[in-house]
Parts: C-alpha cells; structure tokens; sequence
C-alpha cells in the first residue's frame, strides 16, 4: 500500500489514466462559452440584477446573513414544534420509523440507560460568512415541569480553538416514568433534569452563569411522559413527520457509521436564495435496528456539530439518584463553563398578545381581524438566535382551502430586510401606513416561513405560495407568506387590519 | 557557468518571467470585456480543468458535461469577476471546478453510478494480495477517494493528481495551508483505510 503522502504521491504517479480530451467538445465548448459571454455583455435583466442584489445584501449584511436567520429559524422551527406532531407520525414519515424505533429502546422491564457525545467542532478554515454568522451552534433540550409539561431550551456550544465533548447520559425506569438526564462537560455539569416519582428536579442557569437546582413536587394533573423518547432520544426537539414531499428533504444516501456498520443517510437543509445548500443537518440511520445512530450538524461543508449513540443497554440501577438533589456538585453555583450554556424557553407555543407585548424588544404587530379564511392565528415566542438576549413571534394560521398564512416579526429580520426591500417592488401602501414589497425572493422567502410553522399549518409549501416583506410605521420589517395565491382586495384587507399590539390591548 | 553569466540568465529568467506574468495579468482584465481573450485563456486553461474532471468524476463523459458547465459559468460571470491576476483567474477556475464536481457527486443515484463503473473496471485482485503491500489500480483508487467528503476529494485530487502546491491548494479552497496539511494527513490514514476495505471487495 503506501505509507505516507510521498509514497501516496507516487502510487498516483504510476497510474494509468485516460484523461486525453477529445477535440470536437474542446472546440463546441469554446463556441459555447463564447456565445454566453457575448449575451451576457448584454444589458441584464431585471431578474439578475435583483438576483445580483439578494446575493450582495446577503454577503455583505452585518449581523446576520438572510440565509443564516433562515437557517435559524428552519431550526427553531423544527425544535420547537415537536410535541405536536408526536402522536400524527404517519406511515410515509421517512425518519417516523425510525423516531418509533427508538420509542421502542425505552420499554421493557429493566432501567435503561443511554449515552451520547455531543461533539463540537471549531469553525473550519473554510468557512464563510454564514459560518462566521453562526459562531455557537445549538441543541434543542427539552425539561420536563412539575405540571408535566415541556419546557424548550436551547443547549448553546460556542465555539472553540479545538473540539470538544459534551457527555449526556440519561437513565429511564419504564414502569414509573422515573428518570434522570444529565449532561456534562469534562469539568461541570451542564444540564440535569430527573423525576423521583414525587418530585421533578430542573437545573436553571441563574444570570451569573452558575447553575441552580429547581424542585418541584408535581401537580395533580402530571402524567409521566408517554413517549420519552420525545424528550431523552436523538430525535428529541425534531419534527417526526418528515414527509417524502418535504422540501427539506435533500438527499438520501448510503453511509457507514463508525463502527462500520451501515446506515441512510438523510440530509435536511434549505438552500439559500442562490440555491446553494450551505448549512444542513444529516441524520444517519443505522440499517441494523433503524434508530438514529448519529446526527450532525454541517456548514459549509464543514462539520460543526455531531451527536453520536454510543450506548444504549438495560441496567438495574441507575448510576445517580432520580434525587437529583442528592448529587453532589449540584446543589448550587456549579460553573456551567465558558462555551456550553443553557437558555430557557427557546420556544414558548401559543402565548398571548400580552405576553408578545411584555416580552418583545420591539414595535409588534397584529391582525386586529382574523382572516377570514383562515383558522385563529396562533402566536409563538421563540428565542432569535441571531440577535442574542431577543425574542421573535410567528404568527401561524391554517386554512381549509389551503392558504395557510404565516407571518415573522423579528428583531433579525428588521436589521436584515430593510435592504432586501429594495430589491422588490412596492405593491400596497395602507391607509394604516404599512407598505407591502413583493417580488425578488418572494418564493424562496415564502418557503422558509411556512417550513417554520409546519406543525400549525401541516401542509408542505405549495407551488404558488407568496411571500411579501411588510415595512411598517415604526420602521419594522415583518415578513409573510401566505400558501397560495391571494387576490389584491385580499391582500390589502389583510394588511389593513394590521395595528400595533399594544392598542389592540388597550382596545 | 561563470558567477557573472549565472546572474545574467538569472536575470533574464525572472525579466521572462514578469514578461509572462504581465501578458497574463492583462489577459485576464481584458477576458472581462473581449471574447478573443477569454478564448485565450480557455485554450490555456481547458485541459487541465478536463484533467481534473476526469480525476474527480472517473467517467470521461461525465468530465465532458462537469468541464462545460464549468466554462459556461466562467463565461457569465468573469465581467463580475474581482480578479486581476492570472493567479486570481487559476484560483478562481479551479474552485467553480471544484464546486461543480462536488455538486455532480452529492446526488446519491450518481455517486452509485461512478462507483459501479469504478468496480466494473478493477481488475481481478490477485490472490492473497490482501496485506498491506498490494498496489491500488485507478479503479481501486478512485473508489476509495469517493468515500471521503467532497472538499477531501478535491484536495487529493488538487495534490496529488494536478499536483498542485499547499500554497495553491490553499488559495483555491481558501484555507489555511497549515490547516491543509493536518488535514491532508488525515486523508490519507482515512483513504488507506478505505483502500483496504475497496481492495476486500467491500465498496
């Protein structure tokens, strides 16, 4: 064989390959290449220098990329609308069996006990822009409350020089529901979450960055979760009902896992305005027993990101106590470390205008009107990931004839779409003083949003779907998309509708 | 060679060397705007971006269509393009190349293809042949090379096949060279690795 890349070098150097070109496509392709470049002199379209635009604003936006926030929120979306779509996995779910297969590690009458690494890996030396937009990555991580709720966090890695490793284990007693969580770093404690039967135990990171054991006995009404695997698993925090038809859905290819074994590899992503594929997720399937063996997390072709099984068995005993309040080191202040830190309520499904109001950095918006054709628009709270310490709302409403609406007002896009704006083409003033721009990636916008609110709207984007930027009075930019094509009377009726949050309390 | 005429060819050397240099620099300022002189470096640029397709996709044919698309790229945007330097132009070409073949080998139904066609083109292993001395034919080798990640692909085709410098290698991706040697280091553990199990018949 060869033992080093000298000796590789010349084991290349020995071989014999035909790489002669042949005469006739040299010569048509130079035809070719030359005729393009001749129409390309000419004077460009209207679409390429909006196409040309779109690229610029991106590239060059501070904060964050258009593509990044999209990326992001594809992400919030798929986290934070999971428990939803728990019980409709359907038969043409394409990773459903294998979410079901992993339901099925937590049965039988032993405790069971898993582990997975959480690996994270520094920005590649050949990342761009995106890359450097998203300097931490991030994983749903789901608490379960004294009320037997969900609370969403978000697990945040920054970055760092050299990869590093971060241990979460978890034990689970089928017969009563009974279990722990921890997750640790080489050094503390991270994460920890248990239920004893009487108590749940949640570990909250107080403002200095010290980590603060909760207990809680639980309420009347508390049922242990029926699928733990929701919550405990590979899958937890994703949406289940990935559909043949999503257009997430980039690819599914053979692979290998570490192990050797083999695996389906499904890669999950939306290209950005220019249709490149920049930042994806990959879930590797294992063949043998059809539960998730690994994901991971790429940009730029560069892994950042990879959650690896590397133990699922029965055990008698669980290694902590469901007490979590009688292990040592966590009782207070634990140091959850510079790079790995814990933010609570990624997601809060469904809040009130209220809630949007008192929580909101900005000018809010609402419908002072439902759509009449459309379901009671629901409102979720979700954490902007691109703009640290703020808050982002969707707004989702289904409707029977499928024009599902959809709306974003976050504190991202209003620093990132007021120059995309002019790449579109004023359609609407209102009389309220909402301006409507549509045009330029209106499709590609559309998409994202809808893709957002997949577990309120079900259906997967539609060929017609439209997508409009809203320039507001206070100078926000809130984003729509509506699943389907609306006619100008509709549109400006909708719009119309739209009055700051905060009087519609006060009315 | 006296000290005084080697300083003479040195200098004429490098003076043809500039002179080199110069006509390229302009060549491509002037590809931006005139036909006659992208046809210039089209000529002097097909073969090796076809080489280099042949490399990374094993199927000539398939390097025909992947070079055309490369070209036809090159022909709509190099009046955008920020380059002035025949280095910036190599850079520049090499990674649409790159990119192109990468996007060509990411469909699964085509990875498929060009390693059935790897396989159906190896020749019988001899017998016993299984250690660690046996030498890999372009077959064995190219299917192994598609088991790495793309952007590895490219690199081992970039070094070893085009034979291109850590420098070069590292413009065109734009890394870090240091980065690219640790990282080419790691390719060819994983590449043998891989061989071994291509060479058993397990591709």
């Amino acid at each position: 064989m060869f033992k080093d890349e000298a000796d590789f070098e010349k084991v290349v150097g020995r071989l014999n390959i035909d790489s002669e070109p042949n005469p006739v496509h040299r010569q048509n392709l130079r035809r070719r290449m030359l005729s393009v470049f001749n129409q390309a002199g000419q004077e460009p379209s209207t679409r390429i220098i909006v196409f040309r635009a779109l690229k610029r604003i991106i590239m060059k936006s501070p904060i964050t990329k258009i593509a990044a926030a999209a990326v992001i929120i594809i992400a919030v979306s798929l986290f934070g609308l999971f428990f939803q779509n728990q019980n409709s996995v359907n038969d043409f779910s394409l990773l459903a069996k294998a979410f079901a297969a992993e339901d099925n590690l937590f049965t039988g009458e032993d405790i069971v006990h898993i582990k997975n690494v959480i690996i994270v890996f520094p920005t590649g030396e050949g990342s761009d822009e995106l890359d450097s937009t998203l300097d931490f990555v991030w994983l749903p991580m789901c608490s379960l409350q004294a009320d037997g709720q969900f609370m969403f966090n978000q697990l945040k890695l920054s970055g760092y020089a050299e990869p590093y490793t971060v241990y979460d284990q978890a034990w689970y007693e089928p017969a009563t529901g009974m279990f722990i969580r921890i997750l640790k770093t080489d050094e503390n404690i991270v994460f920890a979450n248990s239920y004893d039967g009487e108590f749940v135990y949640t570990s909250q990171v107080e403002s200095d960055g010290t980590l603060q054991l909760i207990k809680e006995a639980i309420t009347e009404d508390f049922v242990p979760p029926l699928k733990p695997a929701g919550f405990l698993g590979m899958g937890a925090g994703l949406q289940s009902g990935l559909g043949q038809d999503t257009p997430m859905l980039q690819d599914i290819t053979d692979g290998v896992l570490e192990d050797g074994s083999s695996a389906q590899v499904y890669k999950v992503g939306t290209p950005d305005p220019v249709g490149e594929l920049r930042a994806y997720w990959l879930f590797r399937v294992c063949d043998d027993d059809g539960i998730i063996a690994e994901k991971e997390f790429i940009i730029s072709d560069e892994s950042r990101l990879l959650v690896r099984r590397i133990l699922a068995e029965s055990v008698q005993t669980a290694e902590y106590s469901w007490n979590l309040s009688e292990i040592e080191g966590l009782d207070v202040t634990a140091d959850a470390g510079p790079q790995v830190s814990l933010t609570p309520d990624m997601v809060i499904l469904d809040v009130s205008v209220q809630s949007m109001v008192d929580r909101a950095s900005f000018e809010t918006y609402i419908f002072a009107i439902n759509p009449s054709w459309t379901e009671q628009i629901q409102i979720v709270d979700v954490i902007d990931p691109a703009s640290p310490g703020e808050r982002m709302y969707i707004f989702a409403a289904r409707a029977d004839d499928g024009r599902h609406l959809v709306m974003v007002q976050s504190p991202t896009y209003n620093k990132a779409l007021g120059g995309l704006i002019k790449t579109g083409t004023l359609v609407y003033t209102s009389p309220n003083g909402f301006k409507i721009w549509g045009g330029g990636p209106d499709k590609w916008f559309a998409e994202i949003l809808l893709t957002s609110a997949q577990s309120v709207i079900k259906d997967p984007p539609s060929d017609d779907r439209v997508g409009y930027i809203l320039e507001s009075p206070a100078g926000t930019f809130p984003a729509l998309a509506i699943n389907g094509s609306l006619s100008d009377e509709e549109l400006h009726e909708l719009i119309d509708t739209l009055i700051p949050a905060k009087e519609y309390i006060e009315e | 060679m006296a000290p005084r005429a080697i300083i003479f060819a040195t200098m004429v050397g490098a003076m043809a060397k500039l002179a080199e240099r110069t006509e390229d620099n302009d060549l491509v300022l002037r590809a931006k705007t005139q036909a006659e002189a992208l046809g210039r470096l089209y000529e002097l640029y097909y073969e090796r971006i076809f080489r280099f397709c042949v490399h990374r996709l094993f199927n000539k044919e398939i390097a025909e269509d992947v070079t055309s698309a490369v070209f036809l790229q090159v022909a709509r945007g190099i009046r955008g393009f920020k380059g002035r330097s025949e280095q910036d132009f190599r850079n520049w070409l090499y990674a649409i190349a790159a990119n192109q073949a990468n996007a060509y080998i990411r469909r699964t139904s085509r990875r498929k293809k060009l390693l059935a066609e790897a396989a159906g083109s190896m020749r019988p292993a001899r017998a016993g042949s299984a250690d660690m001395s046996f030498e890999p034919d372009w077959p064995r080798l190219y299917a192994a090379i598609l088991k790495l990640k793309p952007q590895h692909q490219t690199i081992v085709t970039l070094r070893f096949f085009e034979n291109f410098s850590y420098e070069q290698i590292a413009q065109i991706l734009d890394v870090k060279e240091a980065t690219l040697r640790v990282t080419l280091h790691r390719i060819i553990n994983q590449l043998r690795n891989q061989l071994q199990t291509v060479f058993n018949g397990e591709i």
